[in-house]
């Protein structure tokens, strides 16, 4: 299963994501595969919008956004990103848990 | 930050490095011929290692528990047919 923590203050800072979604075997992962799209889609629109307003890590089967700047369109980028990713959490529950 | 390469399966696991419940064998027995056709052995000498009796002793031939078919006397081994599908091995003296 795939965590999702975000840590919020007044804004989100940070989210980590962890763990394998285990949904099928490598190259038939999709909830992997969407949830890889999704994290992968925002991170790059909001480095093509301030390449210095986040930070990012990234493994095998984990990712850590940490958010430096705040401003009205990361927000919404970031928000985006996790209705879509609730979105997912609702049909594949087994394969994803995120944690605000 | 540089972008970051998108990889669908970023979070799959990896298929693991199947296991085989195979890559067991026994020790090899080496059975088989021990003498050849038209080969001088002396007494006692092993002719045949087998499981079973694919070959059975002929003349001045025995088997042991092990069925294993040895030579009772000095002489030339000879390998026949016995019967319409067996085999039979036979030790012959030396003609002088």
């Amino acid at each position: 299963m795939t965590t999702i923590n975000v840590k919020k203050g007044k804004h989100i800072k940070e989210i980590e994501m962890t763990g394998h979604a285990n949904f099928a075997d490598f190259g038939k992962d999709i909830v992997c595969a969407a949830i890889s799209s999704i994290v992968t889609t925002t991170i790059n629109a909001i480095i093509r919008i301030d390449d210095s307003s986040i930070k990012y890590t990234v493994n095998d089967g984990y990712i850590k956004i940490e958010i430096l700047k705040n401003n009205e369109i990361i927000n919404i980028l970031i928000e985006n990103m996790l209705e879509e990713l609730k979105s997912i959490q609702d049909k594949y529950k087994k394969n994803i848990k995120i944690n605000i | 930050m540089r972008l970051l390469e998108l990889n669908i399966q970023l979070f799959a696991h990896k298929k693991g490095q199947g296991s085989t419940k195979n890559g067991r064998d026994s020790k090899p027995k080496m059975l088989g011929a021990k003498a050849g056709d038209g080969e001088v052995v002396s007494g006692g000498s092993i002719l045949y290692r087998q499981r079973g009796t694919k070959i059975y002793p002929g003349k001045n031939a025995g088997i042991g528990k092990d069925d294993t078919v040895y030579a009772k006397i000095t002489g030339i081994v000879k390998f026949e047919r016995l019967g319409k599908n067996k085999k039979q091995v036979s030790i012959y003296p030396e003609s002088n």
